[in-house]
């Protein structure tokens, strides 16, 4: 490992000159010519991991997004380190948990104390831009620090809507009417990566899609009208009316709401696709580097759920797919390893030169990227703070490659233990079994070194 | 003739909460069964039952307390009572997660006042049409259809369910949430 690193080292040292001249400190960069990299890091909400064809998906076809992963790494096992919109979204940003970044919730305010990647790269030579959904509250924007164009919504509370959402573009509020928002803000993308400038640059696009309600674009609407969904068998089309899940606000009915749900998938896949096709025209594909990701996922019927927040696996896991022709030697690998969101702020600093700050909590990828056989984490803490007005009370747990083990706020909940290699699906709890009780003392000693590790804290207000 | 309390107020609360509880338990029940057609039928039947008598329930509570002889009050006890238990069940949800002051704020999110009031409203609009069949049988000219209890009740709880609604229900949602955050954040 350490050889093949220093062989990849190697010519960057001829390049150290070339970097300095780009205004980039020398460092370990991962430039495929004399060029940093450039990057576009485009996440999406509450897109979970299955829901493209690249992973298996019944009926959906998302072809941009299975070149990605035909072109880079899909990892399978990618996971958000807490299972809502605002604290992953700062998680990605920030490289730390919601415990430490301090957006535990949809509701607790964005520190601008806080160090994103962005920032880093940008005084570290990167043009930058934050195109999209910020969704952390706050009195309206923040002066976010290190990005050259910053454009966003706060309508809808930060969520945005679909159709005619006003932007504001540097500052200023924007009306766009006639625009349908991925499309729009895909726009506002492609406008700042075919810029000419010489600098590398990092585009930060972050889509209100595919979150409530669920929207598609007119030429997509219908298209899943008459396909069989395949939901889980567990499910019926009243569960977003049960069972407390009327406090997220989706009240229709279960069916309804997933063929929206994919048919907006679809429009997403198509505006990656818009991207990667300019970036093949502008000959940048080789040397940028393109990274596509989820804020948190969704349970669509399974366990009689809807939404997320909760520790099983539909609500936690992502798709997460980096591709970067100049680095990674094995397209359409599907990586095992257990990755989190906040190893994406100290994946692109890596790959910028920049050696990570120790306040990211996060590990960098680009071992893995490299290397196919680099061992991944082998547990990890989840964490979910109580969100007014939503019935489900904090949650910590522990998930390895084997098992996860659940407490909940105060015993609220009975702690769960699911053997992931047997139950998949998490349906038998096997915390009273006499061989869980066991496992389940190991599980429970590691996650409470986890949270000391990481300085957890339990936030009660949000 | 004003029948016994158990028959003119505590029967029709009873039986209304009974469909309620019997459904509720169906439907959970249901998920559990592996036949999916056997599955989404009972999901289906129970999740109307179950919505309808949470809802729509002073339709029937109502007027059979009306007709035993129940007073104005009585009515619209049973007329909510069900929807009233519910709500309290939903509270029980959220027991121990916030604080002593949010739980008590809860009791104002539109999901769970609003069943209450949308039956308080069925239970007010049931009330002037069982007056109006009163009238009719009776043929007494003195009988008001509109009382000034019942016009009130329906102006007050038609006023709140709009309120609640407007914008469907995103304007009051807000309002909640900004008093929320000014309050407890």
């Amino acid at each position: 490992m350490i050889t093949k690193r220093c062989r990849s080292l190697f010519p960057l040292i001829l390049l150290v000159t070339g970097l300095s001249l780009t205004g980039l400190p020398p460092g370990r960069g991962f430039a495929a010519a004399n060029r940093p990299p450039n990057m576009i890091f485009v996440l999406t909400d509450d897109h979970r991991w299955d829901a493209l064809s690249a992973m298996g998906h019944p009926f959906l076809q998302t072809p941009h997004l299975d070149r990605l992963a035909n072109e880079g790494i899909l990892f399978e096992n990618a996971f958000v380190t807490t299972s809502l919109c605002s604290p992953s979204r700062a998680s990605f940003l920030t490289g730390q948990y919601a415990h430490t970044h301090g957006v535990v919730t949809n509701h607790t305010p964005w520190d601008n104390r806080n160090v994103t990647f962005l920032e880093q790269l940008n005084a570290a030579g990167y043009e930058t831009a934050f195109i999209g959904k910020w969704h952390m509250p706050g009195d309206g924007l923040p002066a976010l620090r290190g990005v050259d164009r910053f454009i966003s919504f706060t309508q809808e509370g930060g969520q945005g809507v679909y159709y005619d959402c006003p932007l504001i573009i540097d500052g200023v509020e924007t009306a766009r009417p006639g625009r349908y928002i991925t499309e729009d803000l895909t726009d506002l993308a492609l406008d700042f990566i075919t810029r000419e400038r010489r600098k590398p640059f990092c585009l930060y696009l972050s889509h209100k899609a595919v979150h409530f309600g669920f929207r598609p674009p007119p030429h997509l609407k219908g298209r899943y009208r008459d396909v069989d969904l395949k939901l889980p068998p567990e499910s019926d089309p009243w569960i977003p009316y049960t069972n407390g899940h009327p406090f997220v606000g989706a009240i229709f009915p279960l069916d309804f709401l997933y063929r929206n749900y994919c048919e907006t998938v679809v429009s997403v896949d198509e505006q990656v696709g818009r991207l990667l096709a300019a970036l093949d025209a502008m000959g940048i594909a080789e040397n940028t580097i393109v990274i596509y990701a989820g804020d948190n996922g969704h349970f669509w019927g399974e366990h009689g759920l809807y939404d997320k927040r909760l520790a099983y696996e539909e609500s936690i896991r992502i798709p997460f797919i980096v591709r970067y022709p100049g680095l990674i030697r094995d397209p359409g690998r599907r990586a095992r390893q257990m990755v989190l969101n906040i190893d994406l702020a100290p994946t692109l600093l890596e790959l910028a030169g920049i050696v990570p700050p120790a306040a990211m909590q996060g590990r960098s990828l680009v071992p893995i990227l490299e290397d196919a056989a680099t061992p991944g984490r082998t547990a990890w803490l989840y964490e979910h703070f109580p969100v007014f007005p939503i019935p489900i009370p904090g949650i910590t747990a522990i998930r390895t490659a084997n098992y996860k083990y659940v407490e909940y706020q105060e015993d609220l909940r009975p702690r769960e233990l699911f053997d992931l290699t047997k139950d998949p699906r998490e349906q038998t709890n096997l915390i009273q079994t006499p061989a869980g009780m066991t496992q389940a003392d190991i599980l429970k000693r590691e996650l409470e070194r986890l949270k000391q590790e990481t300085g957890f804290r339990f936030h009660t207000k949000g | 003739m004003k029948q016994s309390l158990a028959r003119r107020l505590l029967f029709p609360i009873a039986l209304v909460t009974g469909l309620m509880v019997a459904s509720s338990l169906l439907y959970d029940h249901a998920r559990t069964i592996e036949n999916p057609a056997l599955h989404r039928g009972l999901a289906h039947l129970s999740a109307i039952v179950m919505f309808a008598s949470i809802w729509l329930g002073a339709f029937i509570a109502h007027p059979i307390a009306f007709f035993r002889g129940a007073r104005y009050g009585e009515r619209m006890l049973a007329g909510t009572a069900t929807a009233m238990i519910w709500s309290a069940t939903v509270l029980t949800r959220f027991i121990g997660i916030y604080s002593p002051g949010e739980f008590v704020f809860l009791f104002f999110h539109h999901l769970v006042l609003g069943a209450p009031v949308v039956s308080l409203l069925c239970a007010s609009i049931s009330e002037i049409v069982c007056r109006a069949i009163t009238r009719r049988r009776t043929d007494d000219p003195a009988f008001r259809v509109f009382a000034w209890q019942s016009t009130l009740t329906l102006a007050v709880s038609l006023t709140l369910v709009v309120t609640m609604l407007w914008k469907g229900g995103h304007t009051y949602y807000y309002w909640y949430m900004d008093l929320y955050t000014r309050l407890f954040l």
